[in-house]
């Protein structure tokens, strides 16, 4: 039945290399938006992680005019651990040695010998019972009461900032993954209607020997098929190197900080479908629109 | 089935009427049945009306007027679903062939066989049998667009011919050919006469009428006479053609 990548229809080239064009364009963009946004995903919940059962503690070692604390460093540190342990849902708390501090730094400063040398506060590790509900807001208000200089967890606040933009990013890629099935349906719907209208001597030809509706759409739509799966396996591979170069740029922040953005195995399945299911897509679209409109012709 | 409809004609046309948009009747009052296994030239002037006439018997008008019957179905009942089986049992050779240009000979042909879904194999063997019958296996991959009107024509009887339609309607088949050529054309048609396809063809060309001596259908200004093959003379008229009924191959020699 399937008269190979043969036409029935005499076909618009115009239109149909406008379909190529707009299915590579299309995927493009969808694979860009789609890996961008798991790799958000990835990265959210990495750092959930990371926040959930714990919370860091600053205690600065110099002045903000740049002098050393000296011994108060030693007595705030002393001072907020006695204060910590106090209160109920903390399990844990451990000052980080130059060794941990350093891996912490690693993204930023390199592998760096003498951390001691550098003007880095103390960090406080506290783990926290997740069974117990604990009021962040409270110990925050508490020791900058009782321990002025102290930072409480400034990359927690700034990671869940992070994570509500992350989020926002997210909603705005799904949507542009909305936008552009959207689009794409309407342009199919567009140029098979409308070149259905320039096909009417044929169709009636067809009609005339005994050809039913599904065989004349399913011709259409074959077509139809096989431009948008070439147009959308160019978007596919433009897309790549992209996505390369992107990864490159983010693997120094990873560590430990970032955890992974890394796609699972999973998720790129996903993506290698992503041309397919387009094709498909403008197949069953043409399919559809060409049937109703035939049902529409005597 | 067959052999119980046998006796059903396969075209019935009771007083029917033809008008397009904003002409004049262009037939009137048509009555007139055909046999299984008929032969009728359908004969008249240029726009007598003989293409109006084969275009509702392959479903392409619809009367003003009037009730048609196709292999005993009445086509004013019938359901749209039920027509792509009623006309793949029609074979038609159109006056401007209507080959379709992005196809080449072979697909072209083929494509009454592809819609009814025949394996390719066997499409390839009687394509490919018919096309050399008919002189044109040397154009098999060329496409329409650069044959000449008889090479065009012979395709566009040869897809009206490849699945042996019960009706074969053909309009003007030898209109761009030889006489050779017209000969074996309508040698090749009266084959499928033979095997039991019934035959309409509108011609001009009375050298074909004259030899092959079958009985015509005569349109005058829209109506229907009947005239018996030829040198049955002398030709009467049926001048009361409107309420004329009539299986005119009880004229045929
Ligand atoms: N689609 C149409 N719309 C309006 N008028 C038409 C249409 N087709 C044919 N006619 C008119 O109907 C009349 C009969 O046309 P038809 O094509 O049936 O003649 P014909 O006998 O086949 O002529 P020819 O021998 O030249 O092929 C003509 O006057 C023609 O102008
Ligand atoms: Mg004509």
């Amino acid at each position: 039945m399937i008269l190979k990548s043969k036409s029935l229809l005499p076909v618009r080239e115009h239109a149909s290399l406008f379909l190529s064009w707009m299915t590579m364009l299309m995927v493009f963009i969808a694979v860009l938006s789609l890996v961008g946004s798991m790799a958000l995903t990835n990265l959210i919940s990495s750092w959930n992680r990371s926040i959930s059962g714990s919370l860091t503690i600053q205690i600065p070692t110099y002045t903000q005019q740049g002098e050393p604390r000296g011994d108060a460093v030693q007595q705030d540190i002393q001072k907020t651990i006695t204060l910590l342990q106090q209160i109920p849902g903390v399990k844990n708390v451990s000052l980080l040695n130059d060794k941990q501090m350093s891996e912490l730094m690693a993204p930023w400063l390199g592998v760096h010998e003498k951390i001691s040398d550098l003007p880095l506060p103390a960090l406080l590790d506290v783990s926290l019972d997740s069974t117990q509900s604990f009021l962040f807001s409270d110990l925050k208000s508490l020791l900058q009461e009782q321990v002025p200089a102290v930072q409480v967890d400034s990359h927690r606040v700034w990671l869940s900032h992070l994570i509500e933009t992350a989020k926002a990013i997210q909603n705005m890629t799904s949507f542009i993954l909305f936008l552009l099935i959207l689009t794409t349906s309407f342009t199919v719907i567009y140029t098979s209607s409308s070149s259905l209208a320039l096909q009417a001597p044929v169709i009636k030809l067809l009609h005339m020997m005994g050809a039913r509706d599904s065989f004349i759409a399913f011709q259409y739509a074959f077509f139809n098929f096989l431009r948008a799966l070439s147009g959308s396996l160019v978007g596919f591979i433009l897309a790549l190197p992209i996505i390369w170069i992107a990864s490159t740029l983010f693997n120094p922040v990873q560590e430990p900080l970032f955890a992974t953005a890394h796609l699972t195995h999973q998720q790129m399945y996903v993506v290698l479908c992503i041309p397919f299911i387009a094709a498909l897509f403008a197949f069953i679209t043409a399919f559809l629109t060409v049937l109703k409109t035939l049902g529409r012709m005597v | 089935m067959r052999n119980l409809l046998s006796s059903v004609p396969v075209v019935d046309f009771h007083r029917v009427h033809l008008k397009y948009e904003n002409g004049p009747n262009v037939l009137k009052n048509i009555q007139f049945s055909l046999e299984r296994g008929s032969f009728h030239f359908v004969t008249g002037d240029s726009g007598a009306g003989k293409t109006s006439l084969l275009s509702l018997m392959y479903l392409d008008q619809r009367p003003t007027a009037g009730r048609i019957h196709l292999f005993g179905r009445n086509l004013s009942e019938i359901k749209r679903k039920q027509l792509p089986n009623l006309r793949r049992r029609i074979g038609v050779v159109f006056q401007d062939f209507r080959l379709i240009s992005s196809l080449n000979t072979f697909d072209n042909v083929a494509l009454p066989l592809r819609i009814e879904g025949m394996k390719e194999n066997e499409i390839k063997k009687r394509v490919t049998e018919l096309l050399a019958w008919v002189g044109l296996e040397k154009c098999i991959h060329t496409f329409p667009d650069s044959l000449s009107g008889g090479e065009k024509q012979r395709i566009a009887i040869a897809r009206a011919v490849i699945n042996a339609p019960d009706l074969l309607l053909a309009d003007e088949p030898t209109g761009n050919v030889d006489d050779a050529m017209a000969n074996r054309i309508l040698h090749l048609f009266l084959e499928l006469n033979k095997m039991g396809t019934t035959l309409v063809i509108a011609t001009h060309n009375h050298a074909l009428i004259r030899q092959f001596k079958k009985p015509q259908l005569h349109l005058s200004n829209g109506v229907l006479e009947c005239l018996p093959s030829p040198f049955k003379a002398p030709l009467e008229k049926s001048s009361t053609a409107p309420e004329f009924v009539g299986e005119y191959h009880d004229f045929e020699i």
